[in-house]
């Protein structure tokens, strides 16, 4: 019955259907398939029935490239066949990640790339659309190849024309001369296999001297084989480190011309995401290599664009004298000049070449724009700080999540630049004029425990992680019940640190009837029946003094009643350490932090007269290695106070330590979330 | 490539002593040489072997060898201006007049907007945009980089100029390298059409001003059927703004207004004006849920004069017949369909009004909604299945304007089969689901060839489901078992699970459970219906939370376990603009609670049930045998929230708001 409906429709509607396998093994590709009486037409060939061995519809009006399958595509297909089985989980199976990477002995190179993947999952049929960035200032793209592989062993080809190339949208502060090229391959489905080839001509790199370059064995998905050639003149040679990469197979040869160096690895797998984990590619296998041995040569590079830049101009001296009159130490004055850049050079990204992607505009030019980048920025603090006397210079870094520098191979590093003061007594310190809102002497923490590069000294120095009290959050609460159970609240707060930029960057961008609104929700999450009484945010815009938030409310239910008890729950300090990083029972990998915390709470609560206390939590203090809490009661005449301080060290939280760390987490909340039992003086208890 | 450039400085050299002298600051070229360094200068003279400019330190010749490449900048209009005392444009010198410290709170302050169309006599239109701004206070410095959109394939712009006046009185053009022309889909080349020219202007300081205009032009045909849909204000306030439509005498226009008076229109011999004036705007509040910008700004919407009829006719003749997928049940071909061509979020407006053909759609495999929709209705239609095609707008760009019949004023398409609506859009979609973006508009009927209602769904379509039964130990553990039926618009997000892997699964949903209750640690789980198109997915759950019930002494005191109602979104006492849900949505929850062995519920709040005209609460709590149930049910009954209703919603989100808060105390009983 099937059978005859099919026939049916064939009769009478043309198909967008086109593989008309023959019997003599020939295959034909049609857009359009009939049938009449004992005949099959195509658009332009007449079958008789008994030509025609089947006719599978579904593939449009694509060509299939071969009407038998070659060697080479049945050797593919067969080890599809072993991959799908094996990784069913996947949404994908990288089948084939190889690259070559030639340095030609006038400095210019050529990148060649083969990608072949196993679709199967639908989400990965994403790969049937390629992008590549490039600038085509310094290289050229040409795709050599790219097809699909069908189950059946039919291979499309891209069609060349369809590959554009065109500039992508990037964000509203961005502006650069990069471009990609990409494409479609049509007719990809699940279960089929992309395959693909480029070759990237590097004609014009930044510097022909510098040759560096790092590959990773594997990615988002697993991948089988993935091998990496690299060929230098022979008169050069490599430098490389594994990471992650015990079982990578090296073999290397050399000729008269050239020296050949290959790295392989096979069956690599992703890892598994976790909230809070460390940079993909700090986990990933990686190759990392340069010919360089010491980082010499690209100090000096660095320094020569950072210097042209770093010119102290009549009109930049003028302006520095101007920031800086009435300051009195050089900590004064360099507080000065650092909030000065934050607030009045708006971030705005202008990449040329070489010279302005890694060292920026010069620092007359960014003034005068009134905007600039991390590059720009960094050059303009340093060149006012260096009219003023005081030795700093840009740094580059590569913020959180950071990939890790390895020192030991000489390459571009980083994807931030920032600035290092060397004072003339004590340790070299750092300060990121990026932010328009930290307070001196804080900085971003994306920049927190990572290495920086300060070319100008040739030296790469690790940023330490700021101890937790240049973290510190202080919340004050007076708190005052009324009999009738209502209350009143009176909370304060002030912050060192990063913390304070984030809040000062969230608040000046409401005007005051956003804000009384924002502090009105505010007071309503701590207890539907609060109402806002009055709240201030001092010194907001004021960035060189610490910002302090006041919010006052009242609330008809402060004392929740359970039947003849009464309790009273300390306002919002569960919720502050409500930790989501901790949702997974166990980790494999670390839990990353941006930087150190300390929270640090007084409750200062006078009771009404006609209630005593019933229960209050004992004191309770606990330290681990990566963290501690204490935190009790005490009476103070008809005052009650809470006090805790939580503290947590460094940044990062080993996985072996996770669960310590958790349960540590866990106490603290435990111990914060439980309410004052209290009971009408002469109760039952 | 050197050729081009000796022309165009040849042109450069051709201007008039008076104006060369006045270039003498003009440096806005760049050249970029091998080593990587790059220059500000102008271009002055190339010859066989150099490069001759002016930079800050004087004439340099660059050896031709040594320059990679040289960037020469676009004059602009009034590029010779250098002080305001150059200025003779009278709108922007009674712009600068304006007392910029009055709008500190709120950064900026847009003087003059100005919109205008002129319609030519052969179709082809400008669409130009002028905007003076004036930056009060350090907080609008973040309003100095701009950006248009435009169809590149129908369409050109240009930037007639860029500048900023400062207080001291100088003007600051705008720089060439801060101008940047790029493809916002140039990721999915089959659809790769629309393009924005950003620009970022200098020294965005308070008290200076920016004044920028820019240009869009082309041609009103068949294929591109131009309408303009524009508003005016935003974030900042307005003092003057102004769109102004121009045409020739002879043709006929449509247009449509929201908060806006009728036009001013005058008449000339050859050409008809109109021109709506808005004065001092206020600027856009920010609220949570806020509608969408178009439901809220002053807006116009013209077009050419035509008929929904029409349109819908010249629409079904560039469908084409030419896909056949076999005798299926229309949920067969669509599911097919739907597996088989990957959706691109690219709305159509932006590519074509007209769908691909259905040989190129399927050849790519990927599709857009229109484009999808349009393959499926020539697939259902082939198998001899009644068929509607429905052109629909999403409800963010706000509400079809239903005098200007317009294929622009679409982004998307949905079927109707028989009665049930469906959009094939992602392979999530289950067929008879329509995405909340077109839930409750209007669409048009491409068979009746008219404007239809696209049905909003009931909140028990679009409802979340949640059965908990919690074991509580004496030690204030508790064991949960737990089962989630989700349906309607939360289905898609969840069925995004189906590309995990089964670790990644369990991360995700050990994370739900502890943004629900803190400290959960899951067992087991198992999901159904995540990889078929059900309209439904179930989740089942087994999970321990150490320390759910505080212990104190004989008492063990705990919250409601699971319940997130929160007085938050209504804190502020008042509104500007009503809530805005876009859809339905119903929520319903059953929680029992086992009590441990000795212990007695020795306070146990009670129920709560509220009713408004945009929400229903109910909610009990009692005590049974061993244990406590908690039921309740949610329902948003409106997708907009009004203003003047916003008094009774919020008295009720707090009352309902007071259950999370609400303790419940057991006590050992010895």
């Amino acid at each position: 019955m099937k059978r005859f409906l099919l026939l049916f429709t064939l009769l009478s509607l043309p198909l967008l259907s086109h593989k008309v396998e023959l019997y003599n093994g020939r295959v034909i590709g049609a857009d359009s398939v009939w049938m009449k009486g004992d005949f099959i037409y195509t658009e332009d060939t007449v079958f008789t029935r008994d030509e025609v061995k089947s006719i599978i519809f579904g593939e449009g009006g694509l060509t299939a490239e071969q009407s038998s399958i070659p060697q080479d595509i049945q050797q593919i297909l067969k080890e599809r066949k072993d991959l799908i089985a094996k990784y069913s989980d996947f949404p994908g199976v990288i089948m084939l990640d190889k690259g070559v990477n030639r340095l030609h002995p006038d400095g210019t190179r050529t990148y060649e790339y083969h990608f072949r993947g196993l679709i199967l999952k639908n989400s990965k049929r994403s790969w049937a659309t390629f992008q590549q960035s490039f600038n085509p200032d310094l290289e050229k793209m040409k795709v050599e190849m790219a097809r699909v592989i069908k189950p059946d062993g039919r291979v499309i080809p891209l069609d060349m024309s369809k590959v554009k190339i065109t500039k992508p949208q990037q964000g509203k502060v961005f502006f650069g001369k990069g471009k990609i090229i990409s494409f479609t391959i049509p007719g990809v489905e699940m279960g089929n296999i992309i395959e693909y080839k480029y070759k990237e001509d590097i004609f014009n790199p930044w510097d022909k001297n510098i040759f560096a370059f790092s590959w990773f064995f594997g990615g988002t998905e697993p991948v089988v084989n993935s091998d990496v050639k690299i060929i230098i003149p022979s008169n050069k040679n490599l430098y490389f480190k594994l990471k992650n990469a015990k079982s990578a197979i090296i073999d290397s040869t050399i000729t008269d011309s050239i020296k050949t160096y290959t790295f392989a690895m096979e069956k690599t797998t992703p890892p598994i995401e976790e909230p809070m984990m460390p940079a993909t590619q700090k986990l990933l296998p990686s190759l990392h290599t340069s010919t360089f041995k010491s980082w010499d040569y690209i100090f000096k590079w660095y320094s020569d664009f950072q210097k042209k830049r770093m010119v102290v101009a009549p009109k930049i001296q003028r302006l520095t004298d101007s920031i800086v009159a009435g300051r009195k130490t050089k900590s004064e004055k360099t507080a000065a000049l650092y909030h000065w850049v934050q607030r009045n050079i708006r971030y705005i990204s202008i990449k040329g070449a070489a010279a302005s992607g890694v060292s920026g505009h010069k620092a007359s030019q960014t003034l005068e724009n009134g905007y600039g980048d991390c590059t720009d920025k960094a050059i303009l603090f340093s060149t006012l700080l260096k009219a003023e006397g005081i030795e700093a210079y840009p740094v580059y870094l590569h913020t959180h999540p950071s990939p890790g520098i390895v020192k030991e191979i000489p390459s571009f590093w980083g994807n931030h630049a920032i600035v290092e003061i060397f004072p003339e007594k004590g340790e070299p310190y750092i300060l990121d004029p990026v932010s328009e809102y930290s307070r001196y002497p804080s900085f971003v923490q994306m920049d927190h425990g990572v290495y920086a590069i300060c070319a100008q000294k040739s030296r790469i120095d690790f940023i330490k992680v700021p101890p937790p009290e240049r973290n510190r959050r202080n919340y004050n609460y007076k708190i005052a019940v009324n009999a009738d159970g209502s209350g009143r609240v009176t909370f304060q707060s002030d912050y060192t640190g990063s913390y304070e930029s984030g809040i000062r960057a969230y608040w000046e961008r409401l005007n005051s009837e956003e804000k009384k609104k924002q502090f009105q929700q505010m007071a309503k999450q701590t207890s539907p029946t609060a109402e806002l009484i009055d709240c201030s945010l001092t010194n907001l815009t004021e960035i060189s003094k610490p910002l302090v938030m006041k919010i006052e409310y009242k609330i008809s239910d402060l004392l929740e009643k359970a039947g003849d008890l009464y309790l009273l729950k300390l306002p919002e300090i569960a919720d502050r350490y409500l930790r989501g990083e901790l949702s997974l029972s166990s980790r494999k990998y670390d839990l990353v932090y941006d930087t150190s915390e300390e929270i640090v709470h007084i409750f200062k609560i006078v009771l009404p007269e006609n209630m005593e206390i019933l229960s209050t939590s004992e004191s309770f203090q606990i330290q681990r290695s990566k963290g501690s809490y204490r935190a009790g009661y005490e009476e103070e005449g008809d005052t009650l106070i809470f006090r805790d301080d939580w503290k947590r060290k460094g940044r990062i939280i080993p996985k072996e330590e996770y669960s310590e760390y958790k349960s540590l987490c866990n106490e603290v909340i435990e111990y914060a979330k439980k309410p004052i039992i209290l009971i009408l003086r002469g109760g039952n208890r | 490539m050197r050729k081009v450039m000796i022309i165009i400085l040849a042109i450069l050299s051709s201007c008039t002593l008076q104006q060369v002298k006045k270039e003498k600051l003009w440096m806005e070229d760049r050249i970029y040489s091998e080593n990587g360094e790059e220059y500000q200068c102008k271009v002055t003279k190339i010859t066989n072997d150099s490069v001759y400019a002016r930079t800050e330190e004087g004439e340099v010749a660059f050896p031709l060898r040594k320059v990679r490449s040289i960037d020469i900048a676009k004059k602009r209009e009034g590029y010779q201006w250098r002080t305001t005392k150059d200025i003779t444009d009278p709108i922007l010198l009674g712009s600068l007049e304006t007392k910029l410290s009055k709008y500190s709170d709120e950064g900026y302050v847009n003087i003059y907007c100005k919109k205008k169309l002129v319609i030519e006599k052969d179709s082809s239109y400008t669409f130009s945009i002028r905007s003076i701004r004036g930056i009060a206070s350090l907080k609008g410095r973040t309003t100095g980089t701009i950006t248009f959109d435009y169809r590149k394939n129908e369409e050109d712009m240009e930037i007639n100029f860029a500048r900023t006046i400062t207080k001291e009185g100088e003007i600051l053009h705008l720089r060439e390298i801060a101008i940047e022309d790029a493809s916002i889909y140039s990721r999915i080349p089959p659809y790769e059409n629309l393009h924005e020219r950003k620009f970022a202007m200098r020294e965005v300081k308070p008290g200076n001003f920016l004044d920028f205009k820019v240009t869009i032009r082309g041609k009103i045909s068949n294929l591109s059927p131009f309408i303009m849909d524009a508003t005016l204000g935003g974030a900042g306030p307005l003092i003057k703004g102004i769109v102004e439509v121009t045409s020739p005498r002879d043709f006929e226009l449509n247009y449509q207004q929201w908060k806006l008076g009728k036009p001013e229109i005058r008449r000339g011999n050859r050409e008809k004006i109109l021109k709506w004036e808005v004065d001092s705007l206020p600027a856009l509040q920010e609220e949570g849920n806020r509608p969408p910008l178009p439901y809220i700004l002053p807006r116009v919407v013209v077009g050419l004069k035509d008929s929904w009829q029409n349109i819908a006719k010249n629409f079904k003749e560039h469908l084409q017949n030419k896909y056949n997928p076999g005798t299926k049940k229309p949920d067969e071909i669509y599911r097919e369909i739907l597996t088989s061509i990957r959706f691109v979020d690219v709305p159509s407006f932006t590519v074509s009004p007209y769908p691909k053909n259905t040989k190129e759609i399927f050849n790519n495999r990927l599709a857009n909604s229109l484009d999808k929709a349009s393959l499926l209705y020539t697939a259902l239609r082939s198998s001899g299945y009644t068929v509607d095609l429905i052109l629909a707008r999403s409800k963010e760009r706000g509400e079809v304007a239903l005098e200007i019949p317009s294929l622009y004023q679409f982004d998307g398409a949905l079927l109707k089969v028989g009665d049930v609506f469906i959009d094939p859009a992602s392979e999530l979609n289950p067929y008879g689901y329509v995405r909340v973006k077109y839930q409750g508009t209007k669409g048009l009927s491409i068979e009746q060839k008219a404007l239809i209602d696209i049905p909003l769904f009931p909140p028990d379509k679009e409802k979340l489901s949640t059965k908990r039964a919690i074991k509580l130990d004496k030690n204030g553990d508790g064991n949960v078992e737990e089962k989630l039926l989700f349906s309607g618009n939360q289905v898609l997000g969840l069925r995004q699970l189906k590309y995990m892997r089964k670790e990644e699964r369990r991360n995700i949903l050990e994370s739900y459970i502890n943004r629900t209750i803190s400290g959960a640690e899951i067992n087991s789980y198992s999901i159904e219906h995540l990889n078929d198109n059900a309209p439904e997915i179930k989740i089942d759950l087994s999970y321990r939370v150490p320390g759910l019930g505080l212990k104190e002494g004989n008492f063990i005191l705990f919250h409601i376990p699971g319940l997130e109602y929160s007085a938050y979104s209504v804190g502020a006492t008042e509104r500007k603009y009503p809530i805005f849900w876009g859809h339905l949505s119903r929520e319903e929850k059953e929680i029992k609670i086992y009590l441990p062995n000795n212990y007695r519920v020795r306070y146990l709040p009670s129920g709560i049930s509220c009713s408004t005209g945009s929400l229903k609460f109910e909610s009990s709590l009692k005590k049974a045998e061993d244990k406590i149930i908690y039921r309740d049910s949610y329902i948003d009954k409106k997708q907009v929230v009004p203003v003047d209703e916003y008094s009774e919603y919020k008295k009720a989100i707090m009352t309902i708001a007071t259950l999370p808060q609400e303790w419940i105390i057991l006590q050992e009983v010895k």
